[in-house]
């Protein structure tokens, strides 16, 4: 307990540093005390997901209403640590980045705050310190858009981006306080003895699945994410797209599936075909985005809709009686939230570096920068491995852990819930298979071939901590890829907490990870070492009578004069599959033909520009926003400044008052 | 020790399997078009002599170096992990269906890189056109796999074919057939055939594998078309193996492992050359036309699932 609380602690100092420490030494001090904050939380979940004890501390006068509460249970601990990681290794990242407007007072006070929030909301131990944490966190982050005000894309990114998270903040409020409502007391624990059910628990199921949904950037209420993530500064993206939005998943896990569980399967369902849908568009969006925190921030929907998916069909397995393939499913989400928050940290944040470094991230302009950023490159590898599934990486665990739950879901179902379950298995698959294209590219255009800009040619990557603090997510990624036993093993504790029961729970030991329902088993040690052996044959044979490797101009069909230029860009890369999906996606393609002045049938200039905006943004909120604009503009003609008016409109509301009342 | 001797043997079985499996379709198709054609050894003495060569590498890096070798021992061990031999060995890696169909879409993905990484037109154009069709090739195998597992309720590779094996009636049931109709059409997809690929078109602008590959030589190029070759050679085995799983040990005895894999290669050369006849008389579709074939392995593999569980 007092692991905790210290580390809270020092997270609640590292805003009040940053706000009154010295320009000099400001991002050092209140990002160390933000790491150490992350580092503390982390020891202390570790300990409860080890086996120890539950923790909890209150303090009745902290907040009005019912005091704060902290409680640390298996499934807070697996998302506090899960969030750590990103919060300690962007707080680090950022000791060596941020510099300029970053660095002020008020910028590095949020960030700090922001990075506490994080931690605090998967310890919060009832509703009312629930919402503050959430919060804070809400807030912070939308500050933080604003620190870059001067930018017209950051305004409009502030702009939605508030709209909508308070919009769910006010969801979950709605839901959470409908379930406070009908038991005694606002702890988790209370909430839990209560066993809602009937209309109050479709309310609260709606209402809270709505709000943690777009928290997690679920279709359609996604539509902030997009525009957010990629306007923030680059640590700040990273803790918002690693770490909050998992926290979505977190809200989803404890109040969805932990204490409205018993809601009808039809409900799942529902969410389920939500689930796969936004895990499609965001992967999808992905595949096609040319701008490098685009693709991230798309990838990012896709990602938690593959949780979503797995949270979903667990909720609809349980409720049709398959407990122990729900357990399956629910573990494989919490591997997938940490591998996410692994990787995704490290790809925000090296796109940061290669932003600063070549003044652009639009990937159409990047290329070659492995020669120039080694480190980062391969970094970025180890993160694009795991995002795609390559085995041994940690995002193969979760994937391999959905896909048996999804399996031993379908083989012993009826009609009804197999064609539901199935939705789940096959946007699971489509959008694995886009969310790979979308990460070739990054990979292939963004880092490997010719650089296709001065900018990029001349990127290098900094020294010192900024690329360093990478390394821990990636040991991360690494570790679980090859070790997941004990993870799944301890991940295992949580489930009491979600589902109620630990029956079907995967097992795991150091060197292999087994599914009981599906009989399935994974030995990732094995397989490296199956791997090793293959490549040391090949390496071997190589030897033997080689002639060695001669270095050549590439022979690209007998041409010699190759430019950058005539390599494919990540426009032209994502055109086939653009075309493919042109019904969803509906580009904008403009192609302009200008001609010669004195001779019109000669063309001099052709240029082609394609964009592809948020059909889901055109469609749905476009008309919503513009018919509250024009409302408001018709209700001036009701504040014409006359003062009678006004004292006339008093009185009216005076008398409907009373009327009402008498 | 059995189990990884088979491993070992499979491995070697699957490599010049898949080499000799290329010559065969070749030949197939030369004679079905009244030519005499190469001999069906031709792409096992090619890659022998590549394998004696100098290797000219475009750019200097890591990633055209590491490619060849990933995509190799990627099929290399998924080749072990698919149970060709017998189902009754002790499962030593994890046999799992879902540990080879990542494996396989690893070695795709390098590929892929390999040919962005070239820095020409071509090797980005492959890439891009490759990839889009992995995009929709690589999930529709997943389904079709998962479509295989489900009457089994186990992802287990050995577990799915011991469960077909002690249940015979359900290799003739209608969801079977449409699963392995939808494999079917997923591996001809994978494998580069006609009418998603063309194996053996000289026009560049045609290409889709061919034109990833085409800044590779000397030893690289023998590793690069190993690897395609394997995998054509594994996934044709996987497929005989699912479709009808008859023949296979069920015991660790040496003559049935022996016969076992004997026979999925005879059931991997009789796919062969029935895909090569097709082969002769289709074209090449569009590209634009191919995820309409993809989109229909997909809804086949689908129902193969529901179908399986209204008739339960």
């Amino acid at each position: 307990m007092p692991v905790l609380l210290v580390g809270l602690g020092l997270g609640l100092a590292a805003p009040l540093v940053g706000a009154l420490a010295p320009a000099r030494g400001r991002t050092l001090l209140a990002g160390g005390l933000s790491a150490a904050a992350g580092v503390l939380a982390a020891v202390a979940a570790l300990g409860v997901l080890l086996g120890g004890p539950v923790l909890r501390a209150r303090a009745s006068g902290l907040l009005p209403l019912a005091g704060a509460s902290v409680r640390l249970d298996a499934l807070s601990a697996a998302f506090e640590v899960a969030v750590a990681l990103v919060v300690v290794t962007a707080a680090l990242f950022s000791m060596g980045y941020t510099h300029g407007a970053s660095a002020s007072r008020p910028a590095t006070a949020l960030q700090a705050s922001f990075a506490l929030g994080l931690l605090l909301v998967p310890v919060a131990g009832d509703v009312v310190s629930f919402l503050w944490a959430w919060e804070l966190m809400a807030v912070a982050s939308l500050a933080l858009l604003l620190v870059e005000h001067d930018r017209p894309a950051a305004r409009s990114a502030a702009l939605w981006y508030g709209a909508m998270t308070q919009a769910g903040a006010a969801a979950i409020m709605l839901g959470l306080l409908t379930l406070a409502a009908s038991a005694h007391g606002v702890s988790w624990s209370a909430l839990a003895a209560a066993r809602v059910s009937g209309p109050l628990a479709v309310v609260a199921f709606v209402a809270t699945l709505a709000g943690f949904a777009s928290k997690a950037g679920a279709v359609p209420l996604h539509v902030w994410l997009p525009r957010a993530h990629p306007e923030a500064a680059t640590p700040v993206s990273a803790m918002m797209s690693g770490a909050m939005t998992a926290l979505g998943l977190y809200g989803v896990a404890r109040v969805d599936l932990g204490l409205l569980g018993a809601i009808g399967r039809w409900w799942w369902a529902g969410a389920l075909v939500v689930a796969a849908l936004s895990a499609l568009y965001g992967a999808l969006h992905a595949a096609t985005a040319t701008d490098l925190k685009r693709l991230l921030a798309y990838s990012t929907i896709g990602a938690m809709g593959l949780g979503l998916i797995g949270l979903a069909a667990a909720g609809e397995l349980r409720a049709s009686g398959q407990g122990r393939a729900a357990a399956t499913l629910v573990v494989g989400v919490l591997v997938l939230v940490g591998a996410h928050a692994a990787y995704k940290a490290i790809l925000f944040l090296a796109a940061g570096l290669i932003e600063r470094a070549s003044g652009t991230r639009d990937l159409d302009l990047l290329g070659g920068l492995v020669r120039g950023m080694p480190r980062v490159a391969g970094l970025v590898a180890v993160a694009v491995a795991s995002a795609v599934g390559v085995p041994l990486a940690a995002g193969f665990v979760g994937e391999w852990l959905e896909i048996e739950g999804l399996v031993a879901g379908l083989s012993s179902h009826d009609p009804g819930g197999v064609a539901t379950i199935l939705v789940g298995l096959v946007g699971l698959a489509l959008a694995s298979g886009l969310v790979a294209v979308a990460m070739v590219k990054l990979l292939g255009i963004g880092l490997l071939g010719r650089a296709r800009s001065e900018g990029a040619a001349r990127a290098r990557e900094p020294h010192g901590i900024a690329v360093a603090a990478l390394g821990l997510p990636a040991a991360a990624t690494l570790a679980m890829g090859l070790v997941p036993g004990p993870v799944v093993a301890v991940l295992g504790h949580a489930l009491g907490t979600v589902l109620g029961a630990r029956a079907g729970a995967p097992q795991g030991r150091w060197d292999a990870l087994h599914v009981g329902v599906t009989a399935s088993t994974l030995r990732p040690l094995a397989l490296l070492g199956g791997l090793v052996t293959a490549v040391v044959v090949l390496r071997g044979l190589a030897r033997v009578g080689s002639r060695g490797v001669r270095a050549v101009v590439a022979w690209a069909c007998g041409r010699s004069d190759l430019t950058a230029r005539m390599q494919y860009t990540a426009t032209s890369f994502a055109e086939p599959l653009q075309r493919v999906f042109a019904d969803v996606l509906r580009p904008d393609i403009d192609t302009t033909v200008s001609p010669e002045e004195e001779a019109r049938e000669i063309e001099r200039v052709i240029a082609y520009q394609s964009r592809v905006g948020d059909a889901v943004e055109g469609g749905l909120y476009r008309p919503v926003v513009r018919g509250a604009d024009a409302l408001g503009r018709r209700a001036r003609a009701l504040a014409n400044g006359s003062v009678h008016r006004y004292l006339a409109y008093g009185l009216v509301a005076l008398l409907v008052v009373l009327v009402v009342v008498g | 020790m059995t189990a990884v001797a088979v491993a070992l043997v499979q491995v070697l079985v699957v490599a010049l399997g898949g080499l000799l499996l290329t010559g065969l379709m070749a030949k197939v198709r030369a004679r079905a078009e009244g030519r005499v054609g190469a001999p069906v050894t031709q792409p096992l003495r090619d890659v022998a002599k590549w394998l004696g060569r100098e290797s000219p590498r475009a750019t200097a890096g890591t990633a055209l170096a590491i490619v060849p070798t990933v995509v190799v021992a990627t099929t290399a061990l998924a080749a072990t992990l698919v149970p060709l031999a017998g189902v009754g060995l002790v499962d030593a890696t994890g046999a799992d269906a879902l540990v080879v169909v990542f494996l396989l879409l690893t070695g795709s993905l390098a590929l892929a890189v390999g040919g962005l990484a070239t820095a020409t037109a071509f090797g980005g154009m492959g890439a891009s056109r490759a990839m889009t069709l992995s995009a929709l090739a690589e999930p529709a195998l997943l389904v079709a796999v998962a479509a295989f597992a489900v009457p089994a309720g186990s992802l287990s590779l050995p577990a799915m074919l011991g469960h077909a094996l002690d249940q015979p009636l359900t290799m003739v049931s209608p969801s079977h057939v449409l699963a392995a109709l939808a494999l079917l059409v997923v591996v001809v997809a994978e494998t580069g055939r006609m009418p998603v690929d063309n194996p053996s078109t000289h026009l560049e602008l045609t290409m889709i594998h061919e034109a990833m590959t085409l800044e590779y030589g000397g030893r690289d190029q023998a590793l690069v078309s190993l690897g395609a070759a394997m995998r054509l050679g594994l996934l044709l085995g996987m497929l005989g193996v699912l479709t009808v799983p008859w023949g296979l040990a069920t015991s660790a005895a040496p003559l049935a492992l022996l016969g076992g894999l004997a026979l999925s290669a005879l059931k991997a050369t009789v796919l062969a050359v029935v895909i090569a006849l097709a082969e002769v008389h289709s074209a090449k579709l569009r590209l634009f036309r191919v995820p309409e074939l993809l989109a229909a392995a997909f809804v086949l593999a689908a129902l193969a699932i529901v179908v399986g569980v209204v008739a339960r």
